[in-house]
């Protein structure tokens, strides 16, 4: 008799969970965020701790978890998920960006040409606020390797700040869309556009490039949150006083350590058209005052032409958020031949190994390596194939560096079959999730080969300096080009996985309701069980789906479930031509339970039709 | 002789642009001195956008003097390559980054005196004006070249109806990787 009440009981609070209105601002972090049983032991620190409800900046903290303490939705009702409503922008460019929610508000922020819009979401169907199209410059279109993708807002102070396209940041009035701010941070016609998401560090707003396909020399620049006023400047490549190497380094590995390692692990100045943009996520660590960012692919991309390590393309900085000033720098592909970059998001995590609670920093490499560095000094902690690879046979654990396999090293004029992975990497920039409660990383990840042909490139400013002549194919023998996995990363190992047909390159979302949101390029909007990868819901949306998922409650205090459909970004340049590949698209749903929301759902039509003055048709009895 | 020394150093630049390129070695690519190249002042009156029912527009009348020669498409071919145009427009022009130029439509016209304003002016969504790079003759080699891959674009797609889109979004589909699996 006991089992059913205990079924019913947990059903009615389902219910109850699901209809009733919460108290937004009462702060769920607690138990909300405590590892269940079974979980590895990982915890995170969720500052700057904002209200449960809200979702500020695209990683949510600044240790890049994606994690929500929202637990409305979970296990029990996910299967229970309706769209409640949708906006459509109606722009065809790749859609990589989640949207915001501060207060009663959503803030969306388009691919080019990056029209911002504010929803009002305490009034049905959720309108628009107000509209802000700042007309970049069309010449950026034609310089974005990748398509002309943005990868979404952040939120500081009253302000909505984000990148354009042509290569400049903008902060505007949350609250009217009134620019307070518009800054140029590079000339699109030399090769260099903007993609990537801000992050606020107290009043520093961290802003990168893009154009490692194009020769940009890679830097991170901070502005004043207020004025938009340069703060500092870090280069990714030069002199130790442009890296801005100084009294504070340490290195992590003897490799590491010298004079403008920047500038001297090139040939003659090819530093200064060296890549090592810096167009992916930036983590911040408040304890130990660090932000961490990683660096794209060196340019060109043909090796044969860049003989050296080329510091510091491909790798990752720990630097003071204040001063820029570097406190350490690791490279994960040193002298990159595959043009796998290190932009990948840096999880900030803390988890015992070997007794001891450690600060740790989670990266899942496009090289197929997931990386557990320890983020004091930059040093590895685990270095695991999260993926099958074979360009490398491991990492030394002596230097950090990886063990070539000479026989996959690119050549010019000359084709190396079966690279693995291929030049986007075994994941791409598309960020994974962490949960406290198991412990676990979840993300989205790719299985895919290249054959690679190098040609020498001459260097044209704003032409693309490549040289990659290169097709995929799916590794192994399965054609399943995705999958979405967690991922230990105290041990470096698996804990499940869900292979996709189609490339898997969204972000993903982690909840308390011990979910894990992911989308496929072909559409699949999924549900899992974060703890054992049971799919618990599906939708088949618009078109696929390469943007970040994100959860939100809702002035009438329901929680909801938000991603974009819109394929595209790299992912239709490497499947776009597969049968069954979806058309873009640009269309945000919004899901709740049920599908209930202010003004829709069932039992919310406030509407009906009445008979209109003068009518005179007279329906027959 | 201010015109001659303008041209000189054209040459002497694309020389040197060209001498950065591996792939650029081989023939000169200087066209046959004899070779008569449309004026100036008669491509810069093409209008955009010809009224329709005009029979033949300006832009159509004008021929472009290595049509067909094989000699100027295979160095319009180099040229494609040596000036990174590939990586934009893909093997064959496929489109990538860029738009497709093998005959799945035009944005700015495709007529060779149209290919040649686009190349040598630039267009706004990114491509460069490489009138400032390359003399006249190495231009209309390139349109030569383009106007070589003519046959391609009778080709059925293989890519639904998004090859046929304009839109440098939708020409991505066909990606670089597609492209060169044709090649």
């Amino acid at each position: 008799m006991i089992r059913p009440h205990r079924t019913l009981g947990l059903a009615l609070l389902a219910v109850l969970a699901a209809c009733g209105p919460a108290d937004r601002k009462a702060s769920s972090l607690s138990p909300a965020n405590r590892p269940q049983p079974g979980a590895t032991g990982a915890t995170a620190n969720f500052a700057p701790n904002d209200p449960p409800g809200e979702w500020r900046r695209q990683a949510r903290d600044y240790a890049n978890t994606r994690f929500s303490p929202l637990e409305q939705i979970g296990v029990g009702n996910v299967a229970r998920l309706k769209m409640a409503w949708s906006f459509s922008d109606g722009i065809p460019y790749g859609h990589e960006a989640a949207p915001l929610v501060v207060g009663d508000t959503m803030f969306v922020v388009t691919p080019y040409p990056n029209v911002a819009y504010a929803l009002d979401l305490s009034k049905p169907g959720a309108p628009i606020k107000w509209t802000y199209q700042p007309h970049p410059d069309p010449i950026a279109v034609g310089k974005a390797c990748c398509d002309a993708v943005n990868r979404g807002p952040t939120y500081a102070d009253g302000k909505l700040v984000f990148t354009l396209l042509d290569g400049e940041a903008v902060a505007l009035d949350a609250n009217t869309g009134k620019p307070a701010w518009r800054v140029r941070l590079g000339q699109p016609a030399s090769g260099m556009t903007i993609t990537m998401s801000p992050l606020v560090v107290g009043n520093a707003v961290l802003v990168g490039n893009s154009g490692g396909e194009m020769g940009v020399r890679g830097q991170l620049t901070a502005l004043d949150l207020s004025t938009g006023k340069e703060l500092w400047r870090g280069y990714s490549t030069g002199p130790d006083a442009d890296v801005k190497i100084g009294a504070d380094y340490h290195a992590p590995y003897p490799w590491l350590a010298g004079k403008d390692l920047g500038a001297s692990s090139w040939p003659g100045d090819a530093w200064q058209r060296g890549g090592g943009t810096v167009w992916g996520w930036i983590s911040y660590d408040p304890d130990l005052n660090l932000i961490y960012e990683g660096t794209s692919n060196p340019s060109p991309r043909v090796p044969a032409q860049r003989p050296g390590d080329n510091l510091w393309s491909s790798a990752v900085f720990a630097r003071d958020p204040k001063t820029g000033s570097v406190h350490w720098g690791f490279q994960f592909t040193p002298h990159d031949q595959w043009d796998y970059d290190g932009v990948n998001e840096n999880i900030l995590i803390d988890g015992p190994i070997g007794g001891q609670t450690r600060k740790l920093l989670v990266h899942l490499d496009r090289n197929g390596f997931g990386y557990t560095l320890d983020r004091s000094t930059g040093r590895i902690v685990v270095a695991k194939p999260f993926a099958p690879l074979n360009w490398a046979k491991g990492i030394d654990p002596a230097t950090g560096r990886p063990i070539v396999d000479p026989d996959k090293e690119a050549k010019v004029e000359e084709k190396v079959s079966n690279i693995c992975p291929t030049h986007i990497g075994s994941k791409d920039w598309q960020p994974a999730a962490f949960s406290p409660r198991t412990g676990l990383i979840y993300a989205d990840i790719f299985n895919i080969c290249m054959d690679l042909t190098d040609h020498k490139v001459g260097y044209i400013p704003g032409t693309p300096y490549d040289g990659m002549d290169l097709t995929t194919h799916a590794g192994g023998k399965t054609n399943k080009w995705g999958e979405f996995i967690a991922w230990n990363p105290l041990t470096g190992e698996r804990a499940w996985s869900i292979p996709e047909t189609f490339m898997t390159m969204s972000g993903v979302l982690a909840t308390a309701g011990d979910l894990v949101f992911y989308g496929t390029t072909d559409g699949w909007f999924r549900a899992v069980d974060a703890r054992n990868g049971k799919v618990l819901w599906s939708q088949k949306l618009s078109s696929g789906i390469t943007s970040q998922p994100m959860t939100y409650l809702g002035p009438d205090g329901r929680q909801y479930v938000a991603v974009v459909a819109g394929v595209g970004g790299v992912a239709s340049q490497v499947m776009g031509s597969k049968n069954g590949f979806p058309p873009r698209g640009g269309t945000l749903y919004v899901f709740s339970i049920d599908g209930v929301s202010p003004g829709s759902g069932p039992g919310m039509l406030t509407t009906q039709g009445s008979k209109a003055p003068g009518a005179v048709y007279n329906a027959p009895d | 002789m201010r015109a001659m020394t303008l041209r000189l150093a054209l040459t002497l630049l694309a020389t040197v642009a060209l001498g950065a390129c591996s792939r650029s070695h081989g023939d000169s690519v200087t066209g046959p001195a004899a070779t008569q190249l449309p004026a100036d002042a008669t491509l810069h009156s093409i209008p955009m956008g010809a009224p329709p029912g005009e029979p033949v527009s300006i832009a159509g009348r004008i021929a472009n003097p290595f049509a067909g020669n094989a000699q100027a498409v295979a160095e319009g071919k180099q040229l494609f390559g040596a000036m990174n145009c590939v990586y934009c427009h893909g093997a064959q022009g496929s489109g990538l980054i860029g738009p497709a130029l093998n005959g799945s439509g035009w944005r700015y016209g495709g007529t060779p005196a149209e290919l040649f304003n686009s190349i040598h002016d630039g267009r706004p969504q990114g491509m460069p004006a490489w009138g400032a790079r390359l003399p006249p003759d190495q231009i209309w080699k390139l349109v030569a070249y383009l106007q070589s891959l003519g046959d391609a674009s009778n080709q059925p797609s293989t890519t639904g109806p998004q090859a046929a889109d304009q839109d440098p979004a939708d020409s991505a589909h066909q990606g670089l990787i597609a492209a060169q699996r044709a090649r």
